[in-house]
């Protein structure tokens, strides 16, 4: 069963490290999203899998075949590697038709004439791109020629399948139908996937595992829930999630057991951890990190606040609300608006609020928070 | 509305203006000549009256159209040359295609080493003037039959066969030498902008190299190849001088000499037809070329980001394959001007001994006994007269056509698609297809009189500008379309908006910031001039030669060691002005020619 194992991979362009000391597994039959900012290694670490580039150091597994080890000096071309590609932006040969596209990696394998066009029927038809078979690449609109581009990846039937940011070039509505169908897809080649995007809903909405990438280097590599709801750093927090999380910054004033106080400009908070207690000391920085949805609008909130924007968007609405010197983003369900410049109480009775240390980054704490406005505060 | 309005209104805008006035000038300039020389086959001419019995000059006649296609004569002065150019245009294209596109790909696609040094040499063969190889060669390989013997003799002791010396296969060979680089630079530039990705996706479904050489990257850079084949068939057919020092020994005649004899002979009338044989093949090439590529199959979504190539590992082979790249290169290049530079040393070419080492060539006063006594290159006041014309009509003819060039280009982008901007793009290519001598001919015959406003220009320094301009106003206005597309028009338009006025918006703005494109479109057609001999071999009198024209009398005549120390001088100056341009504004010609 393919399983990709990638052990201290680390490439560097000249003295550029691109990718630092990667180490991930990918199970069979898994969908991996490799997500992060522009310029995070993605596309590299992918070509590396793929055989197209060669790391600098490390070891690459490919089904229990050791395809590429610096240290013994192995590095099976990508022919050998058994493995399906998916292009940024399509690489169609201009040349070809449809029809020519599909079938040439079939052709590589030898396959027979009736075999290879009783395929090319098949995925087309999966694909619905079997009116165009005929016409040449630049005959084609972007998303005609995506699917031809994934017909003539799939073709070969490969186990292990790599797609960079496949999704980037189409309009918002051909994406939704395309994301739905290679989620099918995935389900019914039975192949592993590895997925490149950097739009996270994409990320979210896709994959069972997403691998998250900052400058290089690997921040959090769990499933996407996972990651939403106990990002393990302060840029996994916010990277992930629409909108992004309300961060508000605190300082220790004291802890015991099962009750950390914290204090901000103008809030005091008790912060009453569900996980472990962590370990902080008083005047310790910190920060708090509240998901929208987890920010509630009500008459008996604790603390006041003015609306300070509503963007309505019929399923839910997004309503910024100013507190004291600090904005909240929160997330309303079903279709209402709020006036701007409303009086609106808040209410923060959820459990999943989460406590970073602020000069590291590092995810802390979990858990509930009672508020209250400070004395001599707004 | 009013039709005055509508006039004024296609007057407003600056591209129209410079559409019109460059189709204008540019009809008379090309299209007028191009019936002229029609009209001249059917004319008898004062030095035919005593063959054409019963006519007065100007009379009509077929005569010159029967003779040469089914006169008593015709096999050997049309036929066997015709057979001879096109078998000669069409093997040089393949030599120049595999050298050109076999360099290419090396340097953009594999590991090789020194592809600075590479890149640099290779262009070398195009800059020098293309008889440069020609004279190495026979410095090296000549035989008794002209004289001295060449040096491999000299060294070897091996006599080498007529076939090898002259003819046929050295002209190949120095022809596909000299037009590899054009070949290297369209080919290179495709490859360079391919998409990589478009290999790889290959490589990933488990193509064999050769096989993806074969299906992908070939038909991928098959227009640029087109392209090539156009350039090179239509240069090598005009080609003069390697055929002309190559072939004379052992009488091969091609069209292009057959054309310097019989307009410079008594047969002009012959002539003007071989030139228009010439212009119609080139023309049926041309018709092919954009056939060919105009087939649905689009080429369009060839270029994009290629970032990440990964080289081809030539692995063991890289240490030993750069090294002989390398060579091979010093041999075409650095070889034949060390060789140059020695005989211009030698009083008798091919003894080493030390008594026949002389500076007399080069700063001697001039020894009777020696060449009718003319003085060394260095004190020789013709040859500093020649200099300097040589770099003044350079230095006119790449201001004339390179800015023509960025006119053309403008209004050809600017209107691009409507009918009139594809004449002027059409018409400014098309004297690349004019043999450089049957142009000079027909301007000879067109400007010896008043024409219209402009006076005689027969034996005039003018009429050397004007037909260098126009004859290389096709590199010029490549350059010039090439800046302009790539520039797009947005950037223009923003400046419209703002009310700048279209003199400051092209020297403010798109000049500028294309400065490397629109250079090299200047840079060419110098260089091109620097080292033209038949365009202008015609057309030159003793005050208005140059330093080419007179290196072809010095060789005429044998005076090796002249003709050694002028190709010496002139590929210096080329070379070295190339080296200056590039360092200081960043253009080169592979720039221009890249299209
Ligand atoms: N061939 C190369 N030479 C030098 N640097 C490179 C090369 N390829 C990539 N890099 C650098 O490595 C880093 C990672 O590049 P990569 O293409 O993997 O980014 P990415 O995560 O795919 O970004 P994007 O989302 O923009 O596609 C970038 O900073 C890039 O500049
Ligand atoms: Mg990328």
């Amino acid at each position: 069963m393919p399983e990709i194992r990638i052990e201290n991979v680390t490439k560097k362009f000249g003295k550029f490290v691109a990718v630092e000391n990667l180490t991930i597994t990918i199970k069979d039959k898994w969908f991996v999203t490799l997500l992060g900012p522009s310029g995070c290694g993605k596309t590299t670490t992918l070509r590396m899998i793929s055989g197209l580039e060669s790391p600098t150091e490390g070891k690459i597994y490919i089904d229990d075949v050791l395809v590429f080890s610096a240290a013994e000096g192995i590095d099976l071309p990508p022919a050998k590697r058994d493995v399906g590609f998916l292009f940024q932006n399509y690489a169609l040969w201009p040349h070809m038709t449809v029809s020519q596209n599909i079938s040439f990696g079939l052709e590589n394998l030898k396959w027979n004439r009736t075999d290879i066009d009783c395929r090319v029927q098949d995925l087309t038809e999966l694909l619905k791109i079997d009116e165009f078979l005929g016409r040449y690449p630049a005959e084609l609109s972007g998303g005609q020629q995506q699917r031809v581009a994934i017909a003539r990846t799939l073709a070969p039937r490969p186990k292990v399948l790599f797609m960079d940011e496949p999704l980037s070039n189409l309009d918002a509505k051909l994406r939704m139908e395309m994301r739905a169908e290679l989620k099918r897809l995935h389900r019914e080649t039975n192949s592993t996937f590895v997925y490149v995007t950097h739009d996270q809903l994409e990320a979210m909405t896709l994959s069972s595992r997403i691998c998250l990438m900052k400058e290089g280097r690997v921040q959090q590599y769990a499933a996407p829930l996972d990651i939403y709801n106990g990002p393990s750093n302060l840029f996994c927090a916010e990277f992930v999630g629409n909108p992004t999380m309300n961060f508000i910054e605190v300082a220790c004033l004291q802890t015991e057991p099962g009750r950390i106080s914290l204090t901000s400009d103008d809030l005091n908070f008790t912060f009453a951890p569900v996980s472990p207690q962590p370990k902080v000391t008083a005047g310790q920085n910190l920060v708090l990190g509240l998901r929208p949805e987890s920010v509630l609008l009500s008459e008996k909130g604790s603390i006041h606040g003015t609306i300070y924007s509503a963007l309505p968007s019929g399923m839910e609405t997004t309503v910024m609300v100013k507190t004291g010197n600090s904005l909240l983003t929160s997330v309303v369900f079903g279709g209402q608006d709020f006036p701007v410049d409303g009086w609106t109480g808040v209410e923060l009775n959820h459990d999943n609020y989460i406590l970073f240390d602020k000069s590291s980054g590092e995810n802390i704490a979990t858990g509930t928070l009672t508020v209250a406005l400070r004395e001599g505060g707004v | 509305m009013n039709p005055i309005h509508c006039v004024k209104g296609f007057f407003r805008k600056p591209e129209n203006v410079i559409l019109v006035c460059l189709i204008t000038i540019l009809v008379y300039l090309i299209l007028i000549p191009l019936f002229s020389i029609v009209n001249d086959t059917f004319r008898v001419h004062s030095s035919e009256l005593m063959r054409i019995k019963g006519t007065v000059a100007g009379d009509f006649t077929t005569y010159h159209w029967k003779s040469i296609f089914a006169g008593k004569y015709s096999k050997n002065i049309f036929y066997q040359p015709l057979f001879n150019t096109l078998l000669i245009s069409l093997i040089t294209c393949f030599i120049a295609i595999c050298t050109g596109g076999g360099f290419a790909w090396l340097v953009t696609r594999t590991d090789i080493r020194y592809k600075k040094v590479i890149s640099s040499l290779f262009i070398l063969p195009y800059i020098m003037p293309s008889w440069t190889l020609a004279m190495a060669w026979l410095n090296f390989f000549k035989n008794e039959r002209v004289g001295a013997p060449g040096l491999f003799t000299v060294f070897t002791g091996i006599q080498i066969a007529d076939w090898f010396s002259y003819g046929f296969f050295p002209i190949t060979i120095v022809l596909g030498l000299h037009y590899a680089p054009f070949a290297y630079i369209l080919i290179g530039g495709i490859l360079r902008n391919m998409d990589a990705n478009l290999e790889e996706a290959a490589q990933i479904l488990k193509t064999g190299r050769w096989r993806i050489i074969r299906k992908i990257t070939l038909p991928i850079v098959l227009p640029a190849m087109l392209s090539t084949v156009l350039l090179v068939f239509s240069s090598a057919m005009s080609a003069f001088a390697v055929p002309a020092f190559l072939g004379t020994p052992v009488r091969f005649q091609v069209l292009t000499t057959q054309l310097f004899r019989t307009l410079n002979g008594t047969s002009p009338g012959y002539g003007y037809l071989i030139a228009l044989v010439m212009i119609v093949i080139g023309t049926i090439i041309l018709l092919t070329n954009q056939m060919l590529i105009g087939k649905r199959k689009s080429f369009a979504t060839v270029t994009g980001k290629s970032s990440n190539i990964s080289l081809v590992r030539l692995k063991k082979f890289r240490t030993v394959l750069s090294l002989a790249v390398l060579l091979w290169l010093l041999l075409i290049t650095i070889v034949p001007l060390i060789s140059f530079a020695v005989q211009s040393f030698q009083i008798s070419s091919g003894s080493f001994k030390a008594d026949n080492f002389t500076t007399l060539f080069w700063l001697g006063e001039g020894r009777p006994d020696v060449l009718s006594g003319e003085p060394g290159i260095l004190r020789n006041k013709y040859i500093y007269v020649g200099l300097w014309n040589s770099v003044r009509l350079s230095v006119l003819i790449s201001l004339l056509a390179g800015t023509a060039g960025l006119l053309v280009g403008y209004s050809v982008v600017k209107k691009r698609g409507s009918r009139w901007a594809n004449s002027l793009d059409r018409l400014s290519f098309f004297p690349y297809l004019l043999p450089s001598m049957a142009f000079g001919a027909i301007y000879l015959s067109m400007f010896a009189v008043r024409r219209g406003f402009i006076p005689s220009l027969y034996g005039s320094f003018a009429i050397l500008v004007l037909i260098g301009t126009v004859k290389y106003l096709p590199f010029a206005s490549r350059a010039g379309i090439n800046a302009i597309f790539q520039l797009g028009k947005e950037i223009e338009e923003a400046a419209v908006i703002f009310g700048v006025s279209w003199w400051k918006r092209m020297v403010k703005i798109i000049i500028p910031i294309q400065r490397a494109s629109v250079l090299s479109g200047f840079l060419l057609p110098f260089i091109s001039s620097m080292r033209e001999l038949s365009l202008f071999i015609l057309l030159v009198t003793p005050s208005t030669r140059v330093l080419t024209t007179m290196l072809f009398q010095y060789n005429e005549k044998g005076w090796d060691q002249y003709a050694n120390a002028i190709i010496l001088f002139i590929v210096l100056v080329v070379v070295l002005l190339n080296a200056v341009v590039n360092k200081v504004t960043g253009a080169s010609i592979d720039k221009g020619i890249g299209d």
